[in-house]
């Protein structure tokens, strides 16, 4: 039902090789921020070589909470339904929308590929959001990344996340609000459910 | 008739079929929304191609304002203009996204309001945005892309078949 656009993201963050990367004078910046956390993920995934996607989500949730806010992420994501759902099923959603972009991701891992990122200087979009551009190479793809990041608790957090134009969150909003539009918020909670549980039934 | 009355008739006739052209390529290009009851606001992309002066904006497909001015940005993206009428009550968090009709169709802007209770004013920016897909450089991605992974994959999964 969903379209995993993360993924290639998520891949991109972890993929297995530092690369390439041009790091800014300031430690905290967003390119830090993003730096440092693949280069958590490596640490973690090598750690874990040959685990389920399962377990391999457990293990990356917390570099992943720390580079994401997942909150914005969800709020974004449902969009206008957002103000239909109970501050319960507010932090329900978020908790569900989180552990699929998490499990997506693992689902995906791949130990044996490479990758090398090269990040821009982050421009500024406004109200103190910046965008960060990264040029991925990938096997034989170029592909062209964007994060889009707001001030957190530890210097940057990631919201949003445009690749090849595609933006993470538009993806999902448009497809969250067809859905609350037929069935409102409970539908949304359980067609995420729903998700959940059928990725937790994949073989590994 | 004399000659003097019959090459005014045509002067009229040529006049009238540019008077309705002009009324037609007006209403079809959707410039219908008066300056008087829109306000502006800014969308940046990353790239606008195929988006024109002019192209419709759309909520759910309903249209409610034109694209205005286009120009570059300091940073090399592309800041475009949208007039959208005055009663719309657009979220900060409004998701604006180049799309077009087909392969080939016109491009307009999409516009998908989000769940921010502060509400875009004149001259705001939306940031949130998704540029214009460009198909043929992802088609060529994704044929250099799939093949590899997805062979290893299947000589991992399935046995060699016995002959």
């Amino acid at each position: 039902m969903f379209r995993h656009t993360l993924l290639p993201t998520l891949s991109a963050l972890v993929v297995f090789h530092a690369a390439p990367f041009q790091l800014q004078a300031k430690p905290a910046s967003p390119q830090a921020v993003l730096d440092q956390a693949l280069q958590d993920l490596i640490r973690v995934a090598e750690a874990s070589r040959g685990v389920s996607a399962i377990q391999l989500s457990q293990k990356t949730r917390p570099v992943l909470e720390k580079l994401f806010n997942f909150e914005s992420l969800t709020k974004r994501a449902v969009g206008q339904g957002w103000r239909e759902l109970s501050a319960d099923q507010q932090k329900q959603a978020v908790a569900l929308f989180s552990e699929i972009l998490i499990r997506s991701y693992a689902s995906r891992f791949d130990w044996d590929s490479k990758l090398e990122i090269q990040f821009s200087p982050p421009v500024d979009l406004g109200g103190g959001r910046v965008e960060v551009l990264a040029m991925t190479r990938y096997g034989n793809n170029n592909v062209k990344v964007l994060y889009r990041m707001e001030p957190a608790a530890n210097g940057w957090a990631v919201y949003d996340v445009v690749i090849e134009g595609v933006s993470l969150a538009a993806n999902y909003r448009a497809q969250f609000d067809s859905i609350r539009q037929r069935g409102g918020g409970e539908a949304l909670l359980k067609l995420m459910q729903e998700n959940l549980k059928q990725s937790a039934n994949k073989p590994a | 008739m004399n000659s003097q009355a019959m090459e005014r008739a045509v002067g009229l006739f040529v006049l009238g079929g540019v008077a309705c052209l002009s009324y037609f390529a007006f209403q079809l290009g959707s410039a219908n929304f008066r300056t008087s009851e829109t306000y502006t606001v800014e969308a940046r992309f990353t790239s606008a191609v195929g988006l024109n002066s002019g192209a419709q904006v759309l909520i759910a497909g309903v249209p409610v304002g034109t694209v205005g001015k286009m120009k570059l940005g300091k940073d090399f993206s592309a800041l475009v203009e949208l007039r959208v009428l005055k009663n719309l009550q657009l979220p900060t968090d409004t998701l604006a996204s180049i799309r077009g009709r087909g392969l080939l169709g016109d491009k307009y802007v999409a516009l998908t309001p989000g769940a921010e209770d502060k509400t875009l004013t004149q001259g705001d920016r939306i940031t949130d945005t998704e540029s214009a897909v460009d198909i043929e450089s992802l088609i060529s991605r994704f044929a250099f892309g799939s093949v590899q992974p997805e062979k290893n994959e299947k000589s991992e999964k399935k046995p060699a078949p016995k002959e």
